[in-house]
């Protein structure tokens, strides 16, 4: 539909009276591009927004040489008073609580020093020995290596039920610990690779012992690590430890309840 | 939002910063950042009360608040700007207890019929009439308009804040600033002009008198 004469006068109309909120804005520099050209094109055509936006041009000059007031000598020394008094009181509530602080441990200290002190030093022994001990005991966390898992998983499936009979005494487990004596062997499945599984009776435990391939011993980057660095990787899932060490050519396993398997560094390995 | 501007000397900064780091006590930072705009915050209060005692004591309460709120004032936040709010905030306070706020502002267009009529309409005349003003008839003026046009003619146009501080300080968008300083600049120029009438058409006179 074309537009009406009227229609454009009002459209012309509600322009003006809008932008006369942004003559400011156009004088001090504060608009964006396009509000620039709008408020420029309005401009073009309207006396009095140019007249006005040159007014405000006008007083903002004049505003800015205003000479500041100044406070008297006297009312910038109240200032400082007031202020130093307020600090000082800040101060005061500061150092009563440290008093009061220092006064309860000095009572304390006086009713048993003697307590404190060897409190104290027990406390720090016992701190010093979790930290040195830490490192030695096998983290409870969650496993998710497959040899690990596999092995754990067998032993846990087979705590309740017999031991499979199929014997075959002519196989030997490749570590050997005073008081162990074997119970069973079978064929097993580890990582997805053949394994011999070795049941053994360690004192009051069942132990089992997995000979598995090398490939799947050093398959995992922590599993790798941890060898490197000590020799054998350690964990501890679902109440039973793992120990898993590298033989010859190929790799060990030993699962068993907490705390039941023997050290590493004392199993004697026999040659396969 | 960061309001941090000119309005702090930057090299100083480095020199702060080892002063703050080795050698101030937290009072003494204080005074060190606030002490050089005492005088400009007492400035701003006075346009916005003719009393002189009212002004010096929104100055103090706004210094100790701030002392207070000290460890509010952040890095990105100019120390100026940051006490003027204060400021603002007390005589917002102390305005509410008088009851003196809430004074609705009056409206005046481009097409206002005094402006338009007036013999200082055109630019020039109108420069000649305002300049001709002293200092304390501006003043006057600025004191006598309403409350949300005075705070931003004050802090734009006489204290040189650009429009995100003027913002910041006053808690408003900054399109509120601009409409509120183009509004309040026109009832400024109206006040001005109709003040000064006499003055001005006999100073007109006076100088055709002389050009003839």
């Amino acid at each position: 539909m074309k537009p009406t004469y009227e229609n454009d006068d009002q459209k012309w109309s509600d322009l003006h009276s809008q932008l006369q909120d942004m003559l400011a804005g156009y004088v001090d520099d504060e608009l964006d591009n396009d509000q620039k050209l709008l408020v420029e094109a309005h401009l073009s055509g309207c006396q009095q927004c140019r007249n006005d936006m040159a007014r405000q041009q006008v007083i903002a000059r004049r505003l800015e040489v205003m000479p500041p007031p100044r406070l008297s000598t006297e009312s910038h020394r109240h200032i400082d008073q007031l202020l130093s008094s307020e600090s000082i009181s800040i101060k005061q509530v500061k150092q009563s609580i440290k008093a009061r602080f220092v006064s309860f441990i000095t009572k304390v200290n006086r009713l048993s020093l003697r307590n404190t002190i060897n409190a104290s030093g027990w406390g720090i022994a016992f701190v010093l020995a979790v930290v040195i001990l830490m490192p030695t005991l096998p983290a409870e966390k969650t496993v998710k290596i497959p040899m690990i898992t596999d092995a754990i998983s067998e032993y846990r499936g087979l705590e309740d039920k017999a031991l499979p009979t199929s014997m075959n005494q002519s196989k030997k487990p490749p570590v050997n610990w005073p008081n162990a004596h074997l119970l069973a062997t079978w064929q097993s499945t580890i990582a997805g690779e053949p394994a011999q599984v070795y049941a053994l009776r360690s004192g009051r435990n069942i132990v089992f012992q997995y000979h598995i391939n090398e490939s799947v011993l050093f398959r995992n980057p922590v599993v790798r690590k941890a060898i490197a660095e000590s020799g054998n990787y350690k964990v501890r899932a679902n109440k039973l430890d793992v120990i898993a060490m590298p033989l010859t050519d190929a790799g060990i396993l030993i699962v068993g309840p907490t705390d039941s398997l023997p050290a590493p560094e004392k199993v004697q390995i026999e040659s396969i | 939002m960061g309001i941090k501007s000119g309005l702090e000397p930057p090299c100083i900064d480095i020199v702060y910063f080892w002063d703050d780091m080795f050698f101030s006590t937290k009072q003494q930072r204080f005074q060190r950042l606030t002490n050089p705009w005492r005088d400009r915050l007492y400035g701003v209060a006075l346009r916005q009360t003719n009393m002189n005692e009212l002004a010096e004591d929104w100055v103090q309460e706004t210094l100790l608040r701030a002392w207070r709120n000290f460890n509010q004032l952040s890095d990105d936040i100019a120390v100026y700007a940051w006490l003027l709010k204060i400021l603002d905030h007390v005589i917002v306070d102390d305005m509410r207890k008088e009851k003196r706020r809430g004074h609705i502002a009056p409206v005046i267009t481009v097409d206002d019929q005094d402006l338009i009529k007036h013999p200082c309409l055109s630019p020039e005349p109108f420069d000649n009439a305002v300049q001709a003003q002293l200092n304390e008839q501006i003043s006057d003026a600025i004191q006598n308009l309403p409350e949300g046009f005075q705070q931003v003619i004050v802090l734009r146009d006489i204290e040189g804040l650009n429009y995100t501080e003027v913002a910041y300080i006053l808690d408003i968008p900054k399109g509120t600033v601009m409409s509120r300083l183009s509004r309040g600049r026109r009832l400024l120029a109206s006040m001005l002009i109709k003040s000064n009438t006499v003055d001005i058409t006999a100073s007109m006179n006076k100088a055709s008198g002389e050009n003839s």
